[in-house]
């Protein structure tokens, strides 16, 4: 039980202070992961080559992968000082408003907080001290002739709530607080990462101060990038390490913040859903062999109950994660092994929930003089992610090389639900569905784009995901400044004025011999009518859609990334902006 | 030069694609440049580890310097379950950086022995790096020290 003297003495800034001393030591260990993971063990690994260098490497990451984990929990430690400071204080100014209201009607309260006075009555010589305390039972007003017992009574029971809040404060983040003790070895397992996550959980729970309701919600990127701003540094480091899959959802934000909080996300559910795939059961035997009267072998029962509980939460458990470890090791780099430096990867986005979603930015497009994003198409998703980052950071070093001195950076945006096969890619549903992020994604890159450089915007989508371009700036407004297309099958609207970027800033490869512009065009072309021509299916390869056709000296629809091609290179004066150097076709 | 300005420059020696190798093993033509910048790249990550000590000592003094009143400094917070908690939470993660700390020094000195030609082989390195020298403090009361043991931090 908090007593009277404590919640009148405390002085909870120095839970406050207390936090900025936790903060610290997450920040730092944030500085010290970074640097351990990307300055020492990925240039290390780059430079050298050797089982030394390797088994140095495995000591490294282990050593920053603890820091990661002493940033998280010392966030969540930070979080939950801040809030018991708020709340303990909230409490304490409760007493403080009764004790001096109590004092101004001359009563006084004691440090066992009994309220006392003193009888005025004239007519009574020895002036006795009378006294109540709170949780008796309350004196009913009108019954008592001494209307100052009553009020004392009420004083006294305003100093009983007060502390019992406060005591009740006190229980609810010990206990929260006790789960933060740091435990004593240098592995960080699955087990340690699912504890982080459970532990948020229960710091949030805990915190009353701090309600996940007031991060916006379907707000504009713009009105989320206000929200960020207006908050306290306080404040903002405690959504961070409270609700980082909502902080790092959120268009707008500055992209450091969104990729430290995607970054939590991403180790806690790796460890979470590498612990739900090693409980699964063992795949048992699933055949047979038949029997004299029925000599087919047949599926054990145990093999089919197996599969009709097991099979599917298996299959989605391993793609998940093998998207999740392609994250894994573009952040260390080496997504393709022996290749040129790659600017620091920022997690933008990131879900393993459905078919998974990740934004993984290369170089941080909040200072990048050119960005571009890059829209992936059928068969997209976790399974096998590394294909499409892998196109981003190609994308990026031929950007980079011809950017004449200007920073690039280049985002895969797996950001909605790609169509699996290419009976699905028939829908359109995929495309309309996920256009209107595409369109807050882009609008929250130019809400975080830091003031200083003009910020050029190149959206680039290949196959199915210019259908998603074309159908975004159809439902709303695609705020970029150039569009590419890549083996397009169609993009929903017939002109490339439609396309919502300036006139003459639609650009369009079809390589030789990618069957997907002629196979496609039926279902997501503009169906036109012409006098002279009759029913024409519109994509970007025809004349009258009027993007400028770039020339491609490669083949096949998955050929657009071809290392040093033409098809590539002029992708890459797209993004950089030197309009004048990209070779036409027919010219 | 600071320590941006030579991981700078030692990024720039990489993109020239300069094909290193750890010793014992080489790749390309020039030996003697490829010795010297495998020393090099060694002891910048032997640096690197020793900038990494660095932020975290300052770190550490500063989650020691605000525990001086929610800490126990202060009387009114001593009897407070919540205040007492924390205490011991601080003195926990105080342990655990302790530890990363002597796994910082036991890599530092590695790889700078690995620079410097310390370890005749490559897989004289392998071992160097497998042997786990910095262990967990297994005293019992380490984690939740008596007050007034549990001040001392080598950060």
């Amino acid at each position: 039980m908090v007593t009277f003297a404590q919640l009148t003495q405390l002085r909870p800034a120095e839970f406050g202070e207390a936090a900025d001393g936790w903060h610290k030591l997450s920040s730092a260990a944030s500085a010290a992961k970074d640097r351990v993971s990307d300055d020492i063990a990925t240039q290390l690994q780059k430079l050298l080559i050797g089982e030394g260098v390797d088994a140095a490497v495995v000591r490294l990451r282990r050593l920053a992968q603890n820091f990661h984990y002493v940033q998280v929990e010392s966030g969540l430690v930070r979080a939950a000082l801040n809030g018991l400071g708020e709340e303990l204080g909230a409490a304490q100014k409760k007493l403080l408003d009764v004790v001096a209201e109590a004092e101004a009607e001359k009563f006084t309260i004691k440090p066992d907080g009994s309220v006392h006075w003193v009888e005025a009555d004239p007519t009574i010589p020895t002036t006795p001290q009378k006294s109540v305390q709170g949780e008796r039972p309350v004196v009913v007003i009108g019954s008592d002739a001494d209307p100052k017992r009553a009020k004392a009574q009420e004083y006294a029971d305003r100093v009983g709530a007060a502390l019992k809040e406060a005591t009740e404060v006190d229980t609810r983040y010990a206990q929260a607080l006790g789960r933060l003790h740091a435990d004593n070895d240098l592995n960080v397992s699955d087990a340690d990462w699912v504890d982080a996550q459970r532990d948020m959980g229960t710091v949030r729970t805990a915190t009353g101060s701090l309600a996940e309701g007031s991060i916006p919600k379907d707000k504009s990127p713009k009105e989320n990038a206000e929200w960020w701003k207006g908050l306290s540094g306080d404040d903002k480091a405690d959504y961070a390490a409270l609700y980082p899959a909502s902080v790092g959802a959120l268009d707008g934000i500055p992209s450091d913040v969104r990729d430290t909080a995607n970054r939590v996300v991403l180790a806690e559910k790796r460890a979470d859903y590498q612990t739900q795939l090693n409980a699964i059961p063992a795949e048992p035997w699933k055949y047979q062999p038949g029997s004299k009267g029925n000599p087919m072998a047949t599926k054990t029962t145990e093999w089919v109950k197996w599969d009709r509980e097991w099979a599917g939460k298996k299959a989605q458990l391993e793609a998940s994660l093998k998207g999740m470890g392609d994250i894994r090791k573009r952040f260390e780099r080496d997504i393709e092994p022996g290749d040129d430096r790659f600017p620091r990867a920022y997690l933008l986005g990131f879900s393993p929930e459905g078919r998974g979603r990740a934004v993984i930015a290369n170089g941080n497009p909040d200072t990048a003089d050119h960005t571009a994003v890059y829209v992936p198409g059928t068969n997209a998703g976790f399974g096998n992610l590394a294909h499409d980052i892998k196109r981003a950071t190609t994308l990026w070093t031929v950007s980079d090389a011809v950017s004449d001195g200007g920073s690039v950076s280049t985002i895969t945006w797996l950001g909605y639900d790609a169509p699996q096969g290419a009976k699905a890619a028939v829908s359109s549903d995929y495309a309309n569905n996920g256009a209107p992020s595409l369109n807050r994604f882009v609008d929250g890159l130019n809400a975080s784009h830091e003031a200083g450089s003009p910020g050029h915007l190149t959206v680039t989508g290949h196959s199915y995901g210019t259908t998603l371009i074309g159908s975004a700036a159809r439902q709303g407004d695609l705020n970029a400044d150039d569009i590419v297309t890549l083996g397009s099958p169609g993009v929903q609207v017939g002109r490339a004025t439609d396309l919502d970027v300036p006139r003459g800033h639609v650009w369009n490869e079809e390589a030789s011999g990618d069957p997907i512009p002629e196979a496609g065009r039926m279902k997501h072309g503009r169906t036109e009518y012409h006098f002279d021509t009759g029913v024409d299916y519109v994509t970007p390869s025809n004349e009258r859609f009027g993007a400028n056709p770039m020339r491609t000296d490669t083949s096949g629809h998955g050929s657009y990334w071809d290392r040093d091609s033409e098809t590539l290179l002029n992708q890459a004066r797209v993004v950089v902006g030197d309009y004048d150097n990209v070779s036409r076709r027919g010219r | 030069m600071t320590f941006n300005q030579e991981w700078e420059q030692l990024k720039k020696d990489a993109s020239d694609r300069l094909q290193l190798a750890s010793a014992g093993v080489t790749k390309g033509d020039n030996g003697r440049g490829e010795l010297r910048s495998s020393r090099t790249a060694w002891n910048q990550a032997s640096q690197g580890v020793g900038s990494v000590i660095g932020i975290m000592r300052s770190a550490v003094g500063g989650l020691t310097e605000g525990q001086r009143g929610a800490g126990g400094g202060d009387a009114a917070m001593e009897g407070l379950l919540s205040a007492v908690t924390q205490g011991s939470v601080y003195r926990s993660w105080q342990r655990k950086i302790e530890l990363l700390h002597r796994e910082c020094d036991e890599l530092k000195g590695k790889l700078e022995k690995s620079g410097n030609a310390f370890y005749y082989t490559d897989s004289a390195i392998k071992d160097a790096f497998t042997e786990q020298q910095t262990r967990p403090d297994e005293k019992p009361d380490t984690g939740r020290p008596a007050p007034g043991e549990g001040g001392q931090s080598r950060w």
